[in-house]
């Protein structure tokens, strides 16, 4: 087994890498939506029943995030699996960040 | 409706315009001319049979365009204008090409993937209705608008796009799409989806004004420069302001070109369309 010690630090990294991306998304879903007056988890959909965007809605959702956390998003990845809810896309983000797409 | 077989598509509209000629006009066409482009005779019965050329003309064009075995013949008709300067403008960066529901159906987005450019096209077809052979073209992808499980995404995807330099064709004068501005002219309500000003006001990529226009019996498909609003107006006045230039274009079509009304199939039931277009079943059909 790989050194424990590595392997908790490499979690811990990880997951206030995560924490650091869906901060982005909901600070990107704030400016992207102001009107939205609901509260904000992993789970709210960004689309009907949650944060309401529209197409173009989700257009500026998409630049900002990409602004904002450096990752290059590639077209084919933007589906209605990632774009679910912030929580979904915090954590696509957070691949692409760790497979080097920035 | 079946396709003509026996003769190449250049002659079989020869032909279709030799019927037209002999058809009386048809009535819901001719209180159409009468009423919103205030034609009466005797130019009004020119008018009526060019119209119903232009739409069996059109059906027949997309129909060979999508059969393989037809596609070169039916491609052979289109004559396209340059492209340099949509070359010229995707070298900057990704570039819009705006098309618009007139002249034959679908031949400007099949004009269009005949380049090797790397496209994005927004189009809708009925559910299992695009050709295979078009799904497997490599330098394409297409969107469809109408999918309600994809609209949301359409704008995102078109921007990721646009921005690694690729081109998008689409239409923005459609009721589909989240916001529209809606024009009153001709008699109707005319929408235009607010999705293409929204990409190149977002992104600043230069938008061509793309069409495939019946011109004596051959199809011109050409790709003209709209200019964008000035930056200082608001979202929707500058959302406005490129409406009205792109409806300018068109309403320019629609008021001298009877052949390029392709809309006009909207005013007949579907059964009554068919009806319409019966006489071109006397051109041998397979």
């Amino acid at each position: 087994m790989a050194n424990p010690l590595k392997y908790l630090l490499d979690a811990i990294t990880d997951r206030r890498s995560q924490a650091a991306v869906q901060g982005v998304v909901f600070d990107a879903i704030r400016r992207t939506a102001p009107a939205y007056r609901g509260s904000l988890s992993a789970d709210t959909p960004l689309g009907n029943g949650g944060v309401g965007l529209d197409s173009i809605g989700f257009l500026e959702l998409v630049l900002d995030v990409e602004k904002r956390s450096g990752v290059r998003l590639r077209d084919e990845h933007l589906t209605a699996e990632t774009l679910a809810t912030a929580g979904r896309l915090a954590r696509h983000l957070h691949l692409m960040r760790s497979s080097g797409h920035e | 409706m079946n396709e003509p077989v026996g003769h190449n598509l250049g002659a079989t509209l020869l032909e279709l315009e030799s019927i037209s000629r002999k058809l009386p006009p048809d009535p819901a066409l001719r209180a159409w001319g009468e009423r919103h482009l205030e034609l009466a005779k005797p130019g009004l019965d020119d008018w009526c049979a060019r119209a119903w050329w232009g739409m069996a003309a059109g059906e027949l064009m997309a129909r060979s365009l999508e059969n393989p075995s037809r596609r070169d013949d039916a491609l052979s008709l289109v004559d396209v204008s340059s492209f340099d300067e949509v070359e010229m403008a995707r070298h900057a960066g990704g570039v819009i090409l705006a098309a618009a529901h007139l002249g034959p159906r679908k031949t400007a987005m099949h004009g269009v993937l005949e380049e090797s450019w790397p496209l994005m096209v927004w189009t809708h077809y009925a559910p299992q209705a695009m050709p295979a052979w078009m799904k497997d073209l490599p330098h394409v992808r297409f969107l469809d608008p109408m999918d309600l499980s994809t609209a949301n995404f359409i704008l995102g995807r078109s921007a990721l796009h646009l921005r690694n330099g690729g081109i998008l064709f689409g239409a923005p004068d459609v009721g589909s799409g989240a916001r529209r501005i809606t024009r009153r002219k001709f008699g109707a309500d005319w929408q235009f989806s607010l999705g293409l000003p929204a990409l190149a006001r977002r992104l600043e990529t230069p938008v061509f004004f793309t069409t495939a226009l019946w011109k004596d019996r051959r199809v011109l498909l050409t790709a003209t420069g709209l200019e964008a609003p000035p930056r200082g107006l608001s979202e929707d006045e500058w959302f406005q302001a490129w409406v009205d230039d792109y409806s300018a274009r068109t309403d320019s079509v629609i008021a001298s070109s009877p052949e390029n009304l392709r809309f006009l199939r909207w005013i007949f039931s579907p059964d009554d369309f068919k009806r319409l277009l019966e006489p071109m079943e006397s051109i041998g059909t397979a």
